[in-house]
């Protein structure tokens, strides 16, 4: 087994001369980045005194210091925290300091406001350094393939610091697998739209494409839909990520004027973060008909992917287990379910991160004889196939049935006048708790809430249709595009 | 001329994507609460309302990071 920069770097070797990143102007080959890298790396030899394995952070746009000043890191062997682009001042602090972050690279000065003393090294510093050649690129004393490479703050960083370490070898075989199963060739060119810090745009984007030659396409945030469409019309793209609310975002500009046809240069669409609703899924044959739609299920603990749905496959599931992982779904004694019955999934493999840094309780909890518990729930459907039904720490127990949120939601996606649901559960002194919904209703699109109720009373067990509908203009979310379920129900129970 | 232009961003664009216009023109929108979809509404509205078209190379966080960097800008783009 290698580190990253090993493996990465043998890739460059190979493919030296071939364009591997790309933005809105410039272009680079795999030899331009290596030695980019490589003098960040130099730099921050030459210029600050840090242990082997320090914590250095990234702080940028999608933008291509991400990558070289990442890939610095890793040939400096030190391990990376990429810290996120939108995080306000508070939690960058609380980032850097929960995370002994040593150093930050940036492409601008050190915010004035940033209370924290920490090296700051900008894109202007080391610009003025002499460019190595690629030929004079050594790895010397490379680091053990099981050690932490990469620390990532994961969402929900309230309270008690949740730092995930990936290990070299966790992120590669991930990597590996990723663009194994999805097909990544030297032939495609892949968008990348989501923020860079996240584990997936690391591991499943950046870094599996750079294993396969694929080139990357990196633009900075925020992504107007018709930035992206121009690429797309462009045939400049073959294939990228998304959330489903990007793509809600994407399907509805699409349609909002005549200045498109349907984008048939796009090979497949990975869509990460959160389940796709199957009339999105309908929606997207019609902006992108050559497109495979690739459901999958991971998380960042897991480096993150887990399954994924085959290229090709038309029924919308978390698919298989990527190769060398194994999942199991278990009940509350914690024993193996029978059948399509739903247990919290398990995951074991070589992504099962190394654990929550300076955190071992927390650590010791999630895995278990190497087992990582996921808190998500999950059943196989009759293909063999993982289907989530949500979490576990959302499901809803109403007069002791288990209510999950996420079917509900499914159902009401199934409505023309819906745009976008959340259904969260609120104290009900009879039955402890109870759903009520939380919509967002289509533009122009009247919405009849008495026959809603009767509708869904029609076609859902009566514990499951909500008490009460509140249309809102916007459903809250995370900063990753999840629905914010834990502050609205704190919300809720503040009124 | 800037004057109207602080009018519209404040009382029209920010009032109807509900996000506090800040006292200090510097203070960081992203403290403000706006997030990466806020940020494509407040794009889209600004063009919208102002009737221009931002490049794709304009469009960083970090250009529109603050109210006052907002200004700066419409005022440019619009003079």
């Amino acid at each position: 087994m290698m580190t990253i920069i090993q493996r990465l770097f043998m890739e460059a070797c190979d493919r030296k001369d071939q364009i591997i990143l790309q933005d809105l102007k410039e272009q680079w080959t795999y030899a331009e980045v290596m030695t980019e890298a490589y003098l960040i790396a130099l730099y921050i030899k030459k210029n600050f005194e840090l242990e082997a394995g320090s914590h250095l952070a990234v702080y940028t746009n999608n933008e291509p210091l991400f990558i070289t000043a990442a890939l610095g890191i890793q040939f400096s062997g030190h391990v990376l925290i990429p810290v996120p682009y939108s995080a306000s001042l508070t939690e960058i602090e609380n980032i850097l300091q929960a995370s002994d972050a040593k150093l930050v690279i940036s492409k601008y000065a050190q915010p004035a406001r940033l209370n924290r003393h920490i090296y700051w090294v900008t894109a202007q510093d080391f610009s003025q350094e002499p460019v190595p050649s690629f030929e004079s690129i050594s790895l010397t004393n490379p680091s053990d393939p099981n050690s932490c490479a990469i620390l990532l703050p994961t969402s929900g960083t309230t309270g008690q610091s949740k730092i995930v370490m990936l290990s070299h070898e966790n992120v590669l075989t991930n990597a590996l697998a990723h663009g194994r199963k999805v097909g990544y060739t030297d032939q495609d060119s892949f968008l990348v739209t989501m923020p860079v810090h996240f584990s997936s745009t690391i591991v499943t984007q950046l870094i599996s494409c750079m294993l396969f030659g694929t080139r990357i396409r990196l633009i900075s945030l925020p992504l107007l839909p018709r930035t992206a469409f121009r690429l797309f019309q462009d045939k400049a793209v073959t294939a990228f990520s998304a959330v489903p609310t990007q793509l809600m975002h994407f399907v509805s500009d699409y349609h909002q004027t005549t200045n498109w046809s349907a984008f048939d240069s796009i090979e497949f669409i990975v869509i990460s973060g959160a389940p796709i609703p199957a009339k999105l899924v309908d929606n997207l044959q019609t902006v992108f008909p050559q497109a495979d739609i690739i459901q999958t299920y991971g998380l960042t603990e897991a480096s993150p992917r887990v399954s994924m749905m085959d290229r090709g496959e038309r029924c919308l599931s978390c698919g298989s287990p990527i190769s060398d992982v194994s999942i199991r779904l278990v009940d509350e004694e914690e024993n193996e379910v029978e059948g399509a019955a739903i247990g919290e999934v398990w995951v074991k493999g070589p992504n099962v991160m190394l654990g929550y840094y300076n955190n071992p309780e927390l650590t010791n909890a999630t895995i278990v004889d190497g087992w990582l518990k996921t808190g998500d729930l999950g059943f196989w459907n009759e293909s063999g196939c993982l289907i989530i039904t949500g979490r576990k720490k959302n499901i809803i127990i109403s007069g002791g049935i288990n209510i999950y949120p996420e079917e509900i939601e499914e159902f009401l996606y199934g409505l023309k006048e819906v745009e976008e649901v959340m259904i969260v559960g609120v104290h009900d002194d009879l039955l402890d708790e109870v759903p009520i919904a939380f919509l967002k209703v289509c533009e122009e699109c009247l919405i009849d809430l008495d026959a809603l109720t009767q509708h869904c009373n029609l076609h859902l067990s009566s514990y499951k249709v909500p008490r009460q509908w509140r249309i809102v203009d916007d459903i809250p979310k995370t900063k990753t595009g999840k629905l914010d379920r834990a502050s609205t129900k704190c919300l809720l129970l503040n009124e | 001329m800037s004057k109207s232009i602080e009018f519209i961003l404040r009382d029209e664009i920010f009032a109807e994507l509900d996000i506090k216009y800040p006292d200090d023109h510097n203070t960081p929108l992203l403290d403000q609460g706006i997030d990466s979809v806020g940020f494509i509404k407040l794009i889209v509205s600004m063009e919208s309302k102002f009737n221009i078209s931002i490049p794709d190379e304009d469009l960083l966080f970090e250009k529109f990071s603050t109210t006052g960097l907002i200004l700066n800008y419409l005022t440019e783009t619009t003079i």
